[in-house]
């Protein structure tokens, strides 16, 4: 290389430096800003996220405090059947055994976040790691994973965990919560699978894979930060879906009644003879159902409000802090055409 | 046609991989069926048949006659022969507990297009008003009826369908007396090609199908949507519009048949759901299906039945996806084209 252009009084592209210097401090701030706070703040902005988030916290803070402000359930520790919002002791009423109600759908959480919290873990790790290899490596590889993933998904979930529950018999909370996913995994897998296909070939990865980074590298520091909202929202849907199955297999009284359950509530309700018939005992049934659908409908909507945080759009748009104003740049001409399609059936 | 093929290779391995599950579930896990049974028997022999002088070998074969399974061989001649006897002799062994000695495959089978029926019936009404309320939301994008409908669809998604299913009962079976409170049809009705008995069925179903449907729709509704506003701008609608076609052929043919396209695995799997669902909804119901004889053999510990359901869901399920998939390509040509390009 005889001719060099630059000369020496300009150092080269590659070697320039910044003027000013970036402290570990700034770098942490910075991230913590872009995802800690910034997410936070969209979450909090949308009414769906929002709601989300406290009702989270409610079942958190339920499962947590609500542990020790409130009496554990034992049989007749008050009249039977009392009425809810009647008795000051007893605020959600008490069951056909004199438990309250109270008591029992609090006693209830921790074991119901703890299945939630090894459920979706198990499930994502599972699927996003066969996603990503699968998606990733292609070819081969990724016809056998795809072959066992969606063996592995045909098989009908609820007959599947009656059996392993019969046959296995869990009491401990978090391995119920991976039983109840040990199927749903492969659904994610697939999802992520089909992110990681067009990133695969992107310029940025092809550009890490000719500098010579390995293959772990690569994953993690280039393609895995793309999923991450697929990974969330994934983790959220995963959470709703353990409260449904770990509660109907409580309800069915398939798995061991080892600790309280708003399932195993709803099965003691539902089993009583004559209830069904009374009204009298109408909130013995509507409080765990209740209870059930609400911490569902908080994690739903959360799910649906992370879709904001993941839009560039929106997070662009809350950065200038002009939010309120609709995309300037969307075609003006879909209200047209929305106009013209009167009736779609 | 390489589609079509792919498919069918994937299908078999599928039902491979499940009886293979089977096996594993029978013979592998500690306390599983053998071991259960060999207990069961131990205690009370006569019941088998046998006596507690007989020679091991009896036990053995009564063991393998309700499990298809021979216990004590070695683990790849068990599991030639547990292949054999369900993919040559469609043998899933007997009943132990719920009607002592009749096969599973006839126990199942009676009970299967019961459960099929309730399934179907949930799945093509929640899909049928999905696809209606999601394109309606679509148009009126924005709209007060878009958000408020939209948040109603929220709430339905996040409703596990045997709470709605436990709340219809006890409203409008028990409470009101709308509907009967269990069973498939009016006892008092011959059953057969016949108006009473016919409409009895359906009256039966109505509330357990009812339960899949008012639970189901909140998703598709939300995915239609979704699918439908993003088409909506897209060129080859405005190119259809340009060629002065009518709004309903639009709406139709070009833009519900595509919104319907990306939800069509799901909805596939969705059947699968349904199938599986039926356990608890049949037990709430008490509607004698292939799913209460599922939750009855895991009450009484009868795993050749329940073993026996589980097997035949799937491979209902798996021949459904099939079939839709056989379908799928019919409704989107490039299916065929993308299989054969990978």
């Amino acid at each position: 290389m005889g001719t060099d252009t630059e000369g020496s009084e300009s150092p080269s592209a590659f070697e320039a430096t910044a003027d000013y210097e970036q402290t570990t401090l700034d770098y942490l701030q910075e991230q913590l800003d872009s995802w800690v706070i910034a997410p936070t703040k969209i979450l909090w902005d949308d009414y769906r996220g929002r709601f989300g988030i406290l009702v989270i916290i409610f079942y958190i803070l339920m499962g947590t405090v609500g542990v020790v402000l409130v009496p554990a359930p034992e049989t007749n520790m008050g009249p039977r059947l009392v009425q809810p919002f009647q008795n000051p002791q007893f605020i959600l009423g008490t069951d056909g055994l004199g438990q309250g109600l109270l008591s029992l759908m609090v006693h209830s959480t921790p074991a119901m976040l703890k299945m939630i919290i090894s459920g979706a873990i198990f499930a994502n790790l599972l699927g996003v790691t066969f996603g990503l290899i699968a998606g990733y490596r292609g070819g081969t590889t990724d016809k056998a994973i795809m072959t066992f993933t969606d063996t592995v998904a045909a098989i009908p979930g609820i007959p599947l965990l009656i059996i392993l529950a019969a046959i296995i018999e869990p009491r401990n909370p978090f391995l119920v919560g991976i039983l109840v996913t040990i199927q749903g995994w492969a659904g994610s897998a697939r999802v992520i699978r089909s992110q990681v296909l067009p990133l695969a070939d992107e310029e940025h990865v092809e550009a890490a894979k000719a500098l010579g980074q390995p293959n772990s590298n690569l994953l993690v520091k280039e393609i895995l930060p793309h999923l991450l909202p697929f990974i969330f929202i994934g983790f959220l849907g995963r959470a709703t879906r353990v409260i449904s199955a770990s509660v109907g297999l409580y309800f069915l009284g398939v798995l061991p009644f080892s600790s309280q359950n708003w399932g195993v509530t709803l099965n003691s309700a539902f089993n009583s003879a004559g209830i069904m018939y009374s009204t009298r005992a109408a909130h013995w049934l509507l409080v765990p159902l209740v209870t059930i659908v609400g911490l569902t409908l908080g994690l739903t909507l959360l799910a649906q409000a992370f879709d904001q945080v993941f839009n560039p759009r929106v997070r662009a748009r809350h950065r200038r802090g002009d939010r309120g104003t609709r995309d300037i740049d969307e075609p003006t001409d879909t209200a047209d055409a929305q106009g013209e399609v009167t009736s779609i059936r | 046609m390489s589609y079509l093929r792919d498919r069918l290779i994937q299908a078999l391995i599928t039902l491979y991989g499940i009886v293979t599950l089977g096996f594993v579930l029978n013979r592998l896990l500690p306390g599983g069926p053998i071991d259960y049974l060999r207990q069961q028997i131990a205690q009370n022999p006569e019941r088998y048949g046998l006596n507690p002088n007989s020679p091991p070998e009896a036990y053995r074969r009564v063991i393998e006659s309700i499990i298809e399974i021979p216990p004590d061989q070695p683990l790849h001649i068990a599991y030639i022969n547990y292949m054999q006897s369900v993919f040559l002799e469609f043998s899933l062994g007997e009943s132990i507990f719920i009607s002592r000695g009749t096969p599973v495959t006839e126990l199942v089978l009676a009970r299967a297009p019961w459960t099929i029926f309730l399934s179907s019936i949930g799945l093509i009404y929640g899909l049928v008003i999905g696809i209606f309320l999601g394109s309606l939301m679509a148009y009126y994008e924005g709209s007060k009826f878009d958000i408020w409908t939209s948040i109603a669809m929220v709430l339905d998604n996040s409703v596990p369908y045997y709470v709605a299913a436990i709340l219809l009962l006890f409203t409008l079976s028990f409470q009101v007396g709308w509907f009967p409170t269990g069973g498939r049809y009016n006892p008092s009705t011959t059953p057969g090609v016949n108006w009473p008995f016919i409409s009895s069925v359906f009256y039966y179903a109505a509330l357990p199908s009812l339960s899949f449907v008012i639970t189901g729709f909140g998703g598709r509704a939300l995915g239609i949507r979704a699918n439908s506003i993003r088409l909506i701008g897209s060129e080859y609608i405005r190119v259809a519009q340009l060629r002065g076609l009518p709004t309903y052929r639009i709406a139709t043919s070009y833009l519900a048949r595509n919104a319907i396209l990306p939800m069509y695995t799901s909805i596939v799997i969705g059947l699968g759901g349904l199938l599986g669902g039926s356990v608890i909804l049949e037990e709430i119901f008490q509607y004698p299906g292939m799913g209460m004889l599922m939750f009855d053999a895991v009450t009484t510990r009868d795993f050749p039945v329940l073993m026996g359901g589980f097997l035949i869901t799937s491979f209902i399920f798996v021949i459904g996806t099939l079939l839709a998939d056989f379908t799928y390509s019919l409704i989107d040509p490039r299916a065929d084209i993308m299989a054969s390009r990978e």
